[in-house]
């Protein structure tokens, strides 16, 4: 799947608020690919556009989406549907809001596999039950007329995992799955997908705040800033190598073990609000290697080798020395 | 940052949001319908005498001559069974419609807001007994305990004016408990109980002023319904007696000739239908603004 | 369950006995002289002495309700004055009329109010929505007793389409005498099979079910326009988007199931609320109803009928809400009913 050039914008009471200016992005087939950023740097907003599922505030206003060779922002909304939940199947953040409160779990998965797979209600029954067999939860038929209320929340997002999978998607984009989760549970469900690896044909799509987690479980990533992203690679490269000084200061703000406490680094500043898009770099106001060149002309992605692409005129994103150590959460 | 800072500061939030509540407002069409409608209606009210053609037949102003006429230039809305002009009337019963709302809801106001200061502020024993009360009012649908009430009290408009406060109260005392209540934890009442304020300066100069305002706009919203209620109360006879030129009784006594003189009822009945009308589009949208959870952003 | 059935009950019954303290009060207390009223205005002040000790207005006030109350639970609500039978009976003999009314006019608010509801949620601020919402708001804003003239009028002085009132054409009444069975003429006429009273009594339901309906549907719109909003923007909702559920299945099954809660209550409510409001359609259609008698006994100051009327609409109030409870609890598997 590829993305380019894709311009999303809110309408707002304060006027219009540029939310995605992405100018490229590609997932390859089977791989995982980790989209890291701070809050508010598009990473979600990226996933719903892919499913066209923006809510009516936003507009797309240009660019392409092209999912095996087709544009999907230039499907029609009854051609989506049988992409939406089938190809391309998505796992959100919160568990406990995802799953409807009034129907048993099983309820719409019967339904949505009944009707993507074109199979009677009895098949997709037993396909739901394997789905969940699958995810291990235990006793997958109980779970299947349980409601949601009687299931924990690691249990839900399983339930959401066997629901995503039961299509057998060739995208999945996981939306923070494990983010509202607590740590323990966090690492059962990283397991989990690391286990079913071998079962899922899809590229996965993972997003993340949690620079660990990407560690673990990633091939390549992108890290996003300011509805675009600044530098995408191989996990390898990106953390070994890290070619943006925002990368880098992520990676300083991870803590390591046997660091002295107490002196976590953050990045100055938040993610800025772009309702006037302007010409230089995003990320110019807390960079601490801007150049002037920064201020005046946004930097274009260069290709480092291997796929390591860096939008930044400075490129080898070396910090000056007195910058280290973090919290791993950006 | 002194504390003078953060006051103005605090203002020009509030300013701020008051001005977004505002523009929100503006953006919305039907309450802004609903505005226009209530600000004619008072501006109708206010200047009746002048605008009447017929002042005089708000009154007992008999016309022989001019019996059940139909809407023409020289009455606008027709005349009824004495000849009087049934556009004076309306509007002069304009007057009467808002008088209504401004008593009934004041009254009620008047019973339920300390009950609920009360109830909210001491709690315990107290606060029970004063909500199972407002239980058993609110068990009776209102129109039904207002019409039991002025049929007990005899038809008169105050009465049926004070049989609507005495069904319409319950709803204030239980907004304002709710806001009495988690005022009552809030620092700055703490503070002046630990200075030893009596409890009486505490819920007049402490809690009222802070739990007033959602009270205030939601008996702005209820303008509507009183004044329904009071029409269909003088439509019984159980409210306003002749010659009141209030829209109710109007219907009411239009009753007779509806079938041939179809003006006689039609107007002052669309008199109350857009008055009331009015006051639900305009409260319909402040409750809309106001509510968090359909406040558009 | 039974717990909280059991709790709920007894809650009910309190409020429900608060009532009977209200209408006691209502009754005995603020009119003037209810002995006077019961011999008339013509009695002497031997005969109004003599009824007040009949009617125990000599004794203490918590006596009088004692004996009040023990009449109320041995099923002795007062004799009319008007009608001189028991208030009980009358009520027996109007109420089904006023529930033939009531609940066909409550059963055509719910088919029209809430797919209406629904149809706005979903174009929220486009016309449909402004549409419906004026139209709801004016719903709630209508005067009955207005409108319902305003319907006779037309349908009948204008168009000759539909009776001015009543409930059947008294030539067809004399003609064809119906068994009374459930007390509704539409439902007793078609289980007898009697095709001529049924059309002529459906055609007489129709100005006065429609005037009724007018305010439950304000309310019922409204209740489930705004409910459904809310829902419609849970997460789960957004997760059913993306799986590619059609937005009819949405919004009518996986949507509506979740808001239709607050509606029924709204129906609950508007229930009673509509059989108290009856006497204002009743008046104008002429039905023959509760409301009806209720409306001359307010006329003629007939306080046990008044009495009467007021602690059934209010017990009815306390049962529906009751009921309610219980439907929430046994539909929305969330609710904790221990």
């Amino acid at each position: 799947m590829q993305i380019r050039n894709l311009k999303v914008a809110f309408r707002t009471y304060g006027g219009r608020v540029q939310a995605l200016d992405l100018h490229r992005l590609d997932v390859r087939p089977g791989e995982i690919l980790g989209l890291v950023g701070e809050t508010g740097s598009g990473k979600s907003m990226t996933a719903l556009s892919i499913l066209r599922l923006l809510d009516r505030k936003a507009e797309v206003q240009s660019g392409e989406i092209i999912f095996q060779g087709e544009d999907l922002l230039k499907k029609t909304e009854v051609e989506m549907r049988t992409i939406r939940g089938r190809r391309i199947t998505m796992v959100f953040q919160d568990p406990m809001s995802s799953l409807n409160p009034v129907f048993p779990v099983g309820e719409p998965l019967v339904r949505i596999i009944a009707a993507h797979e074109k199979v009677s209600f009895r098949a997709a029954r037993q396909r739901a039950i394997d789905m969940l067999a699958l995810v291990r939860l235990p006793s997958p038929e109980k779970v299947l007329s349980a409601y949601p209320h009687e299931l924990s929340g690691g249990m839900r997002q399983r339930v959401m995992i066997a629901m995503a999978l039961s299509s057998n998607p060739d995208l999945l984009l996981a939306d923070e799955p494990t983010t509202a989760l607590d740590v323990t549970i966090q690492a059962q469900i990283l397991r989990l997908i690391e286990e079913l690896r071998a079962h899922i044909n899809a590229s996965i799509v993972f997003i993340t705040h949690n620079l660990g987690v990407v560690a673990r479980i990633a091939d390549r990533v992108a890290v996003m800033y300011a509805g675009d992203v600044v530098e995408i690679g191989s996990t390898a490269d990106i953390f070994r190598n890290p070619g943006h000084p925002y990368t880098a200061l992520l990676l300083q703000a991870i803590p390591r073990l046997g660091q002295k406490r107490g002196t976590l680094p953050v990045i100055e500043g938040t993610v800025p609000v772009v309702t006037h898009p302007q010409p230089g770099c995003y990320f110019y106001p807390r960079c601490p290697v801007r150049i002037e060149r920064c201020r005046v002309e946004r930097p274009e992605a260069k290709d480092l080798g291997d796929g390591h692409w860096v939008a930044c005129w400075k490129q080898d994103g070396r910090l000056p020395p007195d910058n280290s150590e973090g919290n791993g959460e950006v | 940052m002194s504390v003078m800072d953060i006051s103005s500061g605090q203002r020009r939030a509030r300013l701020a949001a008051l001005r977004y509540d505002l523009y929100l407002l503006r953006k919305n069409v039907l309450s802004m319908a609903g505005l226009v409608v209530v600000v004619l209606l008072v501006l109708a009210a206010a200047v009746a005498p002048v605008l009447a053609p017929y002042p005089a037949d708000a009154g007992t102003q008999v016309h022989m001559s001019q019996q059940l006429l139909p809407p023409s230039w020289a009455h606008l809305f027709g005349t009824d069974e004495m000849g009087r002009d049934i556009f004076s009337r309306v509007l002069y019963g304009a007057r009467i419609s808002l008088g209504i709302g401004v008593f009934t809801i004041g009254l009620a106001l008047l019973i339920g807001v300390p009950l609920g200061l009360v109830a909210g502020y001491a709690g315990g024993v107290v606060d029970e007994v004063i909500m199972r009360v407002t239980d058993v009012f609110l068990s009776f649908p209102p129109l039904l305990l207002a019409t039991a009430v002025s049929a007990m009290l005899g038809p008169s408009l105050v009465n049926a004016m004070i049989a609507i406060a005495i069904a319409w109260w319950p709803w204030y005392t239980r907004l304002i408990r709710g806001q009495a209540v988690s005022l009552r934890e809030r620092g700055f009442v703490e503070a002046a109980r630990a200075t030893g304020v009596s409890h009486l300066t505490i819920v007049f100069r402490h809690i009222l002023p802070n739990a007033v305002a959602p009270v205030i706009v939601q008996a702005s919203m209820d303008f509507g319904s009183v004044i329904l209620e009071a029409a269909s109360l003088s439509f019984l006879g159980l409210g306003a007696q002749p010659p009141e030129p209030e829209w109710g009784l109007m219907v009411s006594l239009g009753r007779n000739f509806f079938l041939t003189d179809w003006w006689y009822v039609t107007f002052p009945g669309l008199a109350i239908l857009i008055t009331v009308l009015g006051f639900n589009l305009l409260g319909d949208g402040l409750r809309e603004i106001l509510d968090p959870k359909t406040r558009e952003v | 369950m039974l717990r909280y059935i059991v709790r709920r009950l007894a809650l009910g019954l309190v409020v429900l006995w608060g009532t009977t303290m209200v209408t006691f009060f209502v009754a005995r207390v603020v009119p003037s002289d209810p002995a006077a009223r019961w011999v008339g205005p013509r009695a002497t002040v031997e005969e109004i002495a003599r009824a007040r000790q009949e009617l125990g207005l000599d004794k203490p006030l918590y006596v009088q309700y004692i004996r009040y109350m023990s009449d109320l639970l041995h099923g002795n609500w007062g004799t009319s004055f008007v009608t001189h039978q028991p208030v009980l009976k009358d009520i027996a003999t109007y109420l089904p009329a006023s529930l033939e009314l009531v609940i066909s006019g409550i059963i055509l608010a719910i088919i029209i109010g809430v797919p209406l509801g629904v149809i706005s949620a979903t174009h929220k601020g486009g016309l449909i929505d402004h549409l419906s919402r004026t139209f709801s708001i004016g719903a709630v804003s209508l005067p009955t007793f207005w409108m319902a003239m305003i319907l006779q009028l037309i349908f009948f002085g204008h168009l000759h389409l539909l009776p001015v009132g009543g409930r059947l054409d008294m030539s067809i009444q004399l003609a064809y005498p119906v068994r009374r069975i459930t007390g509704s003429y539409v439902l007793d006429s078609l289980l007898e099979g009697n095709w001529t009273v049924f059309g002529n009594s459906l055609l007489h339901l129709v100005l006065p079910a429609v005037t009724l309906a007018a305010y439950p549907l304000g309310l019922i719109t409204r209740m489930t326009r705004s409910s459904m909003l809310e829902v419609l923007n849970e997460d789960y909702i957004r997760v059913a988007r993306a799986y590619g559920v059609s937005e009819r299945r949405i919004t009518y099954w996986y949507a509506l199931k979740n808001a239709i809660g607050p509606t029924v209550t709204v129906v609950a409510l508007t229930f009673a609320y509509s059989l108290a409001g009856t006497f204002l359609i009743e008046a104008v259609f002429n039905w023959p109803g509760l409301g009806q008698y209720a409306a001359n006994a307010v006329i003629s100051g007939d306080y046990p009928a008044i009495m009467g009327v007021t602690i059934l609409v209010a017990a009815l109030y306390v049962v529906l809400n009751l009921a309610v409870d219980i439907v929430h609890a046994l539909v929305d598997p969330r609710i904790k009913t221990g």
